[in-house]
């Protein structure tokens, strides 16, 4: 049963995934990007991390892309055209460096180079809120902390960076 | 789940002290900036932050205590260059105090910005966590983003905010990668943690140079690489230093190099020296291509600004060599080639702020012409930056790339050391024809442009040369300095 | 949660789906018929004694109405959206407990579907994806009033989806602070567990009548309307400038979907705010019933609460006029989003208080 679900999430994200990159239109890309957090969502819950499964829909599927969705809409940019390929040989290039990576990530899987274990014994709890939490206010309380300084400057530049805009515009009209 | 239990995290002020008080001092400027504009207030509110953040350095100096799960450190090593960080933050803060109005650009949250950028540097100076070190890095990246598109309406500010914006998302995606790497092969994000699990590793025979993990490493190293614009890695910074606002340019280019580098420094020599052949070797290479690169192009540029980007990179290249050179000697003159660097660097983009005028953006080589005629103090001072990066003596300049090269001799990079010397000669061509252009050519008949030499910027520009000859002259001025400080505290 | 076999979830799964569907066709006839008696009419009366029958006649009747697809819309985007718009408030139901364990023919079934550890995060998740129904609609109509719509029910959502967030998280404090190991809980179960009991044998402990809970529960109301946009806060469906907002170019079974997302919301935010504010199916000395018909009782005090809900919010619609769309954006960021930032933070001082770590 789990790894029946797991081939068929697999597949569903990987797909959505390319399709998210060949789409021409931007709300299917962003739409097919959805159906791909959506799908990573389901392999957290596989992997017995529900809570991170469910942020990863709440913020990434249900708020990043519907501003993402919302931005799209807004500008009409959905058929924006690709401008003329500046370089040449940009796109072999990357097409080589793909191949090379995933020979690359072949190789790797082929020594059989070992992840460390994740910790069998408590597994059922190791994704659960409580877990979390009284990881994150003990011993990662200080990242916890100055992450939201760095929202907070988030915050105060975009203020600063759209505000002038409108200033200037009011000064301008009178 | 009822066997969990909490344990109240313990508070260590000496460690968390300089990068905490830098945040909340800077949200009490955001605080005041609200309700007055004057911005006397705000820069001389911002100064004193800046003074008593490394008052709070100089209390422990000496000591090394490291808090919160070993997460931050606070060492003499973190309390040097978190000094530098911060007597930059205060130049630029005096250069640019004029300079923001004069382009309409006198946003009083300017000055929190700054701040809270310097603050995310000494977070990522004294990180010895790779979550710690991820969060420095975007801390004083997401200000530095925002100050870069300062002035958007205007010039290529906006340009520039995007380019950077972009790639140092892409670069924070490998940092992140490489986070995850690393921790998948050793389980662990503290620095000091995985060096420990890499000796085990030895002990017990599994291979070191297993490619996960050096993957993991490349990525990280990358990501730091990409700040510190290190060769391949450079492209971004000739357009985001010409878009952004002067003084921020100034100041990434002086601040952003130190505290990138010192986590770089951390980071290969605390986690990983267990692969030190590896890294030597790769980031030799890097480091030579950076020399050479940032000396060759800056030769071919007539724009002062992108001039001074390119030779910003060629001088991330010596500073890599102290990073490279893994020792005391080494470590020792990183920190004096940071100081010599960020004094000189940012003099010579305060000479620039003092020519720049409204709406001219632009600056040829030739807007040079005349300027010791014009204003002699001013080309007198240029002449002082120009030597000293070129590195010539009695300048902080010469006795930091001594210092460097020599480290790197010692310890067996010698390659490193003959490419550095040549393509310091090669860097003199442009420096010395600045100076030849200032002293020896006639302006245009066209008029003479105004300069703007106002009281701060020339407090800043004094304070830099007074800065660069003492160190010139004694190296170990600011070391020996920092302990009579310390000693005189302690009284 | 694994204590169940599969035939068993599956049986509980379809009987659930089919008992919301039931209730939002039911919940139609109602909003009309009261709605009706606000105003001084009648309503329908004519479909069957009393008008009972009106929901299947219009189910009928909206079955056989021509599908109407506009040449120019986005024809995928345009099918899927009434699909993406009724999915999550269906899948919500999960987690809503509706009463105690019932026992039948020796299996155990727990009236709460599903007892996550997270549910409440699944709540949030749920809600937060029910966006894009509405929006995809409006846009993939390509016709201007429609994207208006979408474009206004996205930028609503998100503005309302922050005072929403941390109104919920008054509860799960709450919960912390009346758990013995000092861990809150996001499982809506132990929610519902911690309200149990009552204050000088009369007051039920439920969390509304706590202080912060008390506000709490007014800012859940205000954003949950506003999330299942529901009049005063209705402007992604304003007929006065939008024609009929999102759902203008839909006709048949695609628009009746978008009508029964709308009411299944609504009926699913019911029963979530008699789950964490009203103690959900528990109510003073009918919660110590014990077995199956503890179970009942359960089931019927959480419904009377649901069915008090929605009566309420039939009341709003009919006595309060629409909002104008920059007051609207006024209030969500500058009153509800204080308020609810003010809540949470006098909610953890109270708690830390009175239970010192």
């Amino acid at each position: 049963m789990e790894t029946f679900l797991f081939i068929t999430t697999a597949i569903v994200a990987v797909g959505a995934a390319l399709a998210m990159v060949l789409s021409s239109n931007a709300v299917h890309s962003a739409l097919f990007l959805i159906l791909n957090f959506c799908s990573v969502a389901i392999l957290y819950f596989l992997l017995r991390a529900p809570f991170l499964g469910a942020v990863q829909v709440t913020v990434y599927a249900g708020a990043i892309m519907v501003l993402f969705l919302f931005v799209i809409m807004l500008l009409g940019a959905e058929n924006a055209e690709l401008g003329e390929e500046k370089i040449g040989w940009q796109k072999p290039a990357g097409l080589i460096l793909g191949v090379a990576l995933l020979a690359e990530i072949g190789y790797v899987a082929y020594r059989g180079t070992k992840l460390i274990d994740a910790p069998v014994a408590d597994a059922t709890n190791i994704g659960a809120p409580t877990t979390i939490s009284a990881k994150l206010f003990s011993t990662y309380l200080l990242p916890f902390e100055v992450i939201s300084i760095l929202l907070l400057i988030a915050v105060v530049g975009t203020v600063v960076l759209t505000r002038r805009r409108v200033v200037a515009r009011e000064e301008r009209q009178s | 789940m009822n066997d969990l239990t909490f344990v109240t995290p313990e508070i260590n002020w000496t460690v968390l002290g300089m990068p905490a008080f830098l945040m909340i001092w800077a949200m009490l400027v955001l605080i005041v900036d609200m309700f007055t504009s004057d911005r006397r207030v705000l820069i001389t509110l911002s100064l004193i932050g800046l003074g008593v953040t490394a008052a709070l350095g100089a209390l422990d100096y000496g000591s090394t205590v490291s808090g919160f799960s070993d997460m931050l450190v606070f060492d003499k090593f973190g309390v040097l260059v978190n000094w530098i960080l911060l007597a930059g933050t205060a130049l630029t803060l005096l250069i640019a105090f004029d300079y923001m109005p004069r382009q309409n650009l006198n946003q009083g949250e300017f000055y929190p910005l700054v701040l809270f950028a310097t603050s995310g540097m000494l977070f990522l100076v004294q990180a010895t966590d790779l979550v710690t070190i991820f969060i420095g890095v975007e801390t004083l990246s997401i200000a530095l983003y925002v100050l870069t598109g300062f002035a958007v309406p205007q010039f290529k500010s906006g340009e520039a905010a995007i380019k950077y914006l972009l790639l140092g998302g892409f670069a924070a995606g490998f940092l992140v990668y490489g986070i995850a790497l690393i921790y998948g092969m050793t389980g662990k994000t503290n620095l000091a943690q995985i060096a420990t699990e890499l000796s085990t590793w030895q002990s017990t025979g599994k291979a070191l140079d297993d490619p996960i993990l050096l993957a993991g490493v490349g990525f990280v190293l990358i990501a730091l690489g990409f700040k510190v614009s290190m060769f391949p890695f450079h492209a971004w910074t000739p357009d985001v230093y010409e878009g952004a606002p002067t003084p921020v340019t100034a100041y990434m280019s002086v601040a952003t190099k130190g505290a990138a580098f010192a986590a770089m420094l951390r980071f290969l020599n605390v986690a990983f020296p267990a692969l030190k052949p590896e890294w030597q070797l790769l980031f030799g290479l890097f480091a030579a291509a950076t020399m050479v690169y940032g000396n060759i192009v800056a030769v071919a540029q007539s724009n002062l600004k992108r001039m001074l980007a390119y030779s910003s990179i060629a001088h991330a290249g010596y500073m890599l060599l102290g990073v490279l050179a893994a020792s005391e000697k080494g470590i020792s003159a990183f920190t004096v080639y940071l100081l010599a660097y960020t004094l000189t660097n940012l003099g010579a983009f305060a000479v620039l702020i003092a020519l720049e005028n409204r709406g001219m953006p632009v600056f040829e080589l030739k807007d040079l012409r005349g300027l010791g005629k014009r204003s002699p103090l001013l080309a007198l001072a240029m002449t002082v930056f120009m030597f000293s990066l070129a590195g010539v003596p009695p300048t902080a300049g010469f006795a930091s790339k001594f210092g460097i090269f020599r480290a790197a001799w010692d310890a067996n990079l010698d390659y490193l050391a003959i490419i550095g010397v040549i393509t310091s000669v090669v860097s003199a061509f442009f420096y010395l024809r600045v100076i030849v252009t200032m002293w020896m050519r006639d302006a245009e008949a066209t008029e003479p442009q105004p300069t703007y030499a106002t009281a701060s910027l020339s407090l800043g520009v004094l304070v830099a040369v007074i800065g660069i000859v003492a160190v010139g002259i004694a190296p170990n001025i600011f070391t020996d300095l920092a302990k009579a400080l310390v000693l005189t505290v302690a009284q | 949660m694994q204590d169940r076999s599969l035939w068993v979830m599956i049986i509980h799964a379809v009987v659930l789906a089919f008992a919301a569907l039931t209730s939002f066709a039911y919940l139609t006839l109602m909003e009309r018929k009261v709605l009706a008696r606000l105003q001084h009419r009648v309503g329908p009366n004519q479909a069957g004694p009393n008008g009972y029958l009106q929901p299947l006649a219009d189910a009928v009747k909206l079955m056989f109405k021509e599908d109407i697809m506009p040449s120019t819309a986005d024809k995928w985007v345009f099918t899927i959206a009434p699909i993406l718009a009724t999915i999550p408030a269906i899948v919500i139901f999960a987690v809503i407990p509706l009463g105690p364990d019932l026992v039948v023919f020796g299996e155990r079934i727990p009236l709460a579907f599903a007892s996550l550890n997270i549910g409440l995060l699944y709540f949030l998740a749920v809600t937060s994806i029910g966006v894009y129904g509405i929006t995809l609609a409006g846009w993939a109509s390509n016709n201007k009033y429609s994207m208006l719509g979408g474009v206004r029910s996205a930028a609503q959502m998100i503005s309302y989806e922050l005072a929403f967030g941390l109104s919920v998280l008054v509860p799960v404090m709450l919960t912390a602070s009346r758990s013995a190991d000092g861990f809150g809980s996001l499982d809506l179960v132990q929610m519902v567990n911690a309200q149990a009991g009552t204050w000088l044998g009369f007051i039920p402990k439920w969390f509304v009548f706590t202080p912060t809970g008390f506000v709490a529960f007014f800012l859940f109301l205000i954003a949950a309307t506003a999330e299942v946009t529901r009049a005063p806060f209705d402007l992604v469906e304003a007929e006065q400038e939008l024609v009929g907002g999102y759902a203008t170019e839909y006709s048949s079974m695609k628009f009746a979907l978008f009508f029964m997302a709308e009411y299944m919301k609504l009926i699913a935010m019911s029963g979530f705010a008699a789950t964490m504010f009203l103690g959900g199916w528990r109510f003073p000395y009918l919660e110590d019933i014990a077995g199956n018909w503890g179970a009942l009782v359960g089931f019927v005090v959480i419904a009377a609460k649901i069915f008090f809900f929605l009566f309420l919010s039939i009341w709003v619609r009919a006595s309060l006029p629409r909002i104008r769309y920059d007051k609207l954006m006024d209030f969500g960021w500058k009153r509800l989003l204080p308020v609810s930032l003010a809540t949470v933070v006098a909610t953890a001082v109270i708690v830390v208080l009175t239970n010192p770590l």
